[in-house]
């Protein structure tokens, strides 16, 4: 069972970047393609909004972000809490091995082709 | 030079001579009155010897200090002085046969001692300048050793210290040699650069040289990365009689090297910062929509304003950059109306990511105006001002900053949001964590920042 089909209605997706003009354009972008989409601007922002939106079916996150937690550690903090998320992790800084990432996490180099990660999300399965 | 140190009487008296050399009338002179002083001890003093052998030191001393004419000179005198002394004027002859045998044979043998003597002080003269190149040379050695930065070091066969140059000791930091003479040099590497050591001595043990660079610390317990050559000490007959180690301290080219990789990772960084940055204006602009030339015009004007905003940051190093020298580089495009834009406040550091931020919001209202506000007839005007507001109960206090048209024509808000309002509203009050809008009042466009002063924003001047 794919995203697309685990729930008929809409999904929502987390954008979590701290560059304010990428995340505005990753927003549009995904909400251009059907998506309910939330934004972060850092890790406890996401954390906040997890909490309180339990639709949201994917993060993508960048890894340099201020704060006390980077991309990396909130994507550990995610996998953990709510296991089944689909979770996608960016950078154009850092080249995280598979070891450094959660399970079923995607890492993508930034920039990126948002569309890459919409096939992504389409195709992906949940973990659990 | 330490050889005269040890020297006897006789030596230093030689030497002196050589150094000294006199004139010859003085040279003469002195031949003279030796041998008449002689002469005239004899006659008072010691009248029943034989008259000539009292002369014979004196004219060994004066051919050996004086040189060998004066000494030739000083036999003649002397064996005429001592045939005077014992001449008789009754006799035919003035000195009897046997006087006269006499002097010949003390001319011949006076002769001979002065040839011997010159031999003598000349082969004096040549050990002397033997010896001083000798010194000379070994004081260039040395001095030469001593002012290199490199750690010169002579080893045995079995690896361990014997000579350690004066400014190897200097750059490995040891105060006295004697501390580590004799220690096996491979100890004092640790672990990659301990095996490199050893295989470097087992090589120069069969005669081939070898190289490595490794990372080991000083006598003091200072860490520094050293460049090695390591080579045999060849004797006459061709085999290794001891090893010679020479060691370059490279830690500060290696650093630079290091520092070279980070500043090529971070810029590797900035670059894709900004490519993610440029394919965010980009899709921005085309969502917009409109004609092909019209996106096309937008796209070129945002990018030069980009392009400027980073030329700002990268004067120092994408750390800041002054709130100044941003709205300078962002009314550029304002082209002939910059007179019309007045700028007033203090100036204040704003962080690599808030310049960027503002500089391409200032860029759109730059270019809003000049099309359709203010700067788009011939009178408008737009004043920006700013300040440091202090506030209550809040250290830091607030940043607020106005963008304010007027003399423009009426302002006719738009019908849809445009790249410039949303990068504003939307992005800026992320930026600055305040507020940030945009005010489309009939007598002028208005811009407001109300946000508190940046954590990373530093007030330059009041």
């Amino acid at each position: 069972m794919t995203l697309a089909q685990l729930d008929r209605s809409r999904q929502t997706i987390l954008i979590v970047e701290d560059e304010a003009i990428i995340r505005m354009d990753l927003v549009d972008f995904f909400a251009d393609s059907g998506f309910d989409v939330l934004e972060a601007e850092g890790a406890d922002g996401a954390i906040a909004l997890m909490e309180n939106n339990p639709s949201i079916a994917a993060v993508v996150t960048d890894i340099q972000m201020p704060g006390s937690m980077d991309g990396v550690k909130l994507s550990h903090y995610l996998r953990d809490r709510w296991p089944p998320t689909v979770l996608i992790v960016t950078s154009g800084a850092i080249k995280p091995t598979a070891a450094d990432l959660p399970q079923g996490a995607i890492f993508m180099p930034k920039p990126f082709n948002p569309r890459t990660v919409l096939d992504l999300l389409r195709d992906a399965r949940p973990v659990i | 030079m330490t050889r005269t140190d040890s020297t006897p009487f006789f030596d230093r008296a030689i030497s002196w001579s050589l150094d000294h050399p006199l004139p010859a009338p003085i040279r003469y002179l002195a031949a003279t009155l030796l041998v008449v002083a002689v002469a005239l001890v004899r006659a008072f003093l010691v009248t029943e010897l034989v008259p000539w052998l009292l002369f014979i030191p004196g004219i060994l001393i004066v051919a050996l200090m004086l040189g060998e004419g004066a000494g030739f000179y000083a036999a003649m005198l002397a064996a005429l002085l001592a045939a005077l002394s014992i001449g008789r004027s009754s006799l035919p002859l003035f000195l009897t046969d046997a006087q006269w045998a006499g002097t010949a044979l003390f001319l011949l043998i006076g002769a001979g001692i002065v040839r011997v003597s010159g031999e003598v002080r000349a082969a004096f003269r040549r050990a002397r300048e033997a010896n001083s190149a000798l010194a000379e040379r070994q004081s260039f050695l040395t001095s030469v050793l001593a002012s290199s930065t490199d750690c010169i070091k002579v080893l045995g066969l079995d690896g361990r210290l014997s000579f350690m140059s004066e400014g190897g000791m200097k750059v490995m930091e040891i105060p006295d040699f004697n501390a580590v003479q004799g220690c096996p040099w491979p100890d004092f590497w640790t672990g990659e650069g301990n095996a490199e050591a050893r295989a470097a001595i087992d090589n120069a043990r069969a005669g081939k040289a070898s190289h490595f660079t490794a990372k080991a610390d000083t006598y003091l317990g200072n860490s520094r990365w050293w460049d090695v050559s390591v080579s045999p000490i060849l004797g006459e007959d061709g085999r290794t009689m001891q090893i010679l180690s020479v060691s370059r301290d490279t830690t500060d080219l290696l650093e630079a090297r290091e520092q070279q990789a980070l500043l090529n990772a971070e810029l590797g960084h900035r670059l894709k910062n900004v490519l993610s940055m440029v394919q965010a204006i980009a899709n921005q602009t085309f969502r917009q929509g409109g004609a092909l030339h019209e996106i096309n015009a937008k796209l070129a004007s945002r990018f030069s304003a980009l392009g400027k905003a980073t030329d700002l940051l990268t004067s120092s190093a994408w750390q800041s950059a002054t709130l100044h020298d941003v709205i300078g580089a962002s009314i550029v495009s304002a082209d002939g109306t910059k007179g019309r834009i007045q700028v007033e406040g203090p100036d204040i550091k704003l962080d690599a990511q808030v310049a960027l931020a503002l500089s391409l919001a200032l860029h759109e209202l730059t270019t809003n105006a000049c099309k359709y506000g203010s700067l788009s007839n011939e009178t408008g005007t737009v004043a920006i001002n700013w300040e440091h507001r202090a506030v209550e109960n809040d250290q830091s206090g607030r940043f607020i900053f106005l963008w304010q048209e007027s003399g423009g024509p009426e302002v006719i808000p738009p019908t849809r949001q445009g790249f410039g309002s949303r990068l504003i509203e939307r992005s800026l009050r992320s930026y600055f964590r305040g507020e940030a809008s945009l005010d489309y009042a009939p007598e002028g466009l208005r811009f407001t920042i109300d946000a508190p002063l940046p954590k990373s924003a530093n007030i330059l001047e009041q």
